[in-house]
């Protein structure tokens, strides 16, 4: 079970940076006043054809060898059931793969949404030539990251530096709080 | 808050400590990040690591690495030395992960009551 959606983004980035993306984008959308609790991944990896698109969502289905279950995607389906919201599989092979749930914010089943940055932070550690973006909204007021935009900055130096990862960790909590507290406030 | 313009300070201290680094690093952390090692909480102990890392400078890299193959085992964090050497932690948390630093990758001690017998 994970904890929170933050875990599960994080969990399925890894499906992405398995199938050799180059490019990953995460959303995350928040609305209370619409009800409205949304993430997806995106991806330009390798995809899948029809057949495994349907095998994926089966728990006892897994491309790896060292063991015989395959639970991420299975894991945010059962999530997203338990909310009664929608979840969405759409991949192409050689294209790339679009995963993601809608639920609704106020269900009290729904887990939280969880730690953005560290799970940002992390994704950049497994897969540094990544080219990551994350798009954050609360209500009206959006955030985003783009990780092109942050190694420009950086020059020659290597985002996956501890010090760089643990700005980029900081830099998006903050970014992601002030949002969901200048929400609140209205 | 933070803003990129942060970034660029961070980013000249950064680089010197990159180019005074040199040849290879005394060990290798690698942290199980598959399913069955975020469901059991790795994410905190991989954070843990980088953490302490970014503030002792340690002789190590730190990489994530799929499913290991022991699920029930998890959170675990192997630690490979320059010999190829392997030793397992298991169950290992936030606060285990800054001590096997401390103690294997700073001063070579294995910490036998984390690792796998």
């Amino acid at each position: 079970m994970m904890q929170d959606f933050a875990m599960h983004l994080l969990d399925l980035a890894h499906n992405s940076i398995s199938a050799k993306a180059t490019r990953l984008d995460l959303k995350v959308e928040e609305s209370p006043s619409r009800d409205v609790f949304e993430i997806s991944l995106s991806d330009d990896g390798c995809g899948m054809d029809e057949a495994t698109v349907k095998k994926a969502r089966n728990p006892f289905y897994t491309s790896r060898t060292t063991r015989r279950v395959g639970l991420g995607i299975p894991l945010l389906e059962g999530t997203t059931k338990q909310c009664a919201g929608k979840f969405h599989l759409r991949s192409t092979l050689g294209k790339g793969t679009v995963i993601g749930s809608t639920l609704p914010y106020k269900c009290i089943d729904r887990p939280p949404l969880g730690d953005v940055g560290q799970c940002v932070a992390m994704i950049l550690q497994a897969a540094p030539t990544l080219h990551l973006t994350l798009d954050y909204a609360y209500e009206s007021e959006k955030f985003r990251l783009d990780s092109d935009e942050i190694k420009a900055t950086l020059g020659d130096v290597p985002i996956d530096e501890p010090e760089i990862l643990l700005f980029i960790q900081s830099y998006v909590q903050e970014h992601i709080k002030a949002l969901q507290h200048g929400g609140k406030s209205q | 808050m933070k803003t990129l313009q942060d970034l660029q300070k961070l980013r000249d201290e950064a680089k010197k400590r990159v180019s005074m680094r040199e040849g290879d690093v005394r060990y290798r952390v690698l942290v199980g990040m598959a399913t069955c090692g975020i469901a059991a909480g790795a994410r905190p102990v991989l954070n843990a690591l980088v953490e302490a890392c970014a503030k002792e400078h340690y002789d190590c890299t730190v990489t994530q690495t799929g499913c290991i193959g022991m699920c029930t085992y998890e959170p675990i964090v192997e630690v490979l030395d320059q010999d190829g050497k392997k030793t397992t932690y298991i169950h290992v948390d936030a606060k285990k992960a800054v001590e096997i630093l401390e103690s294997h990758v700073k001063n070579g001690i294995l910490l036998e009551a984390y690792s796998l017998q």
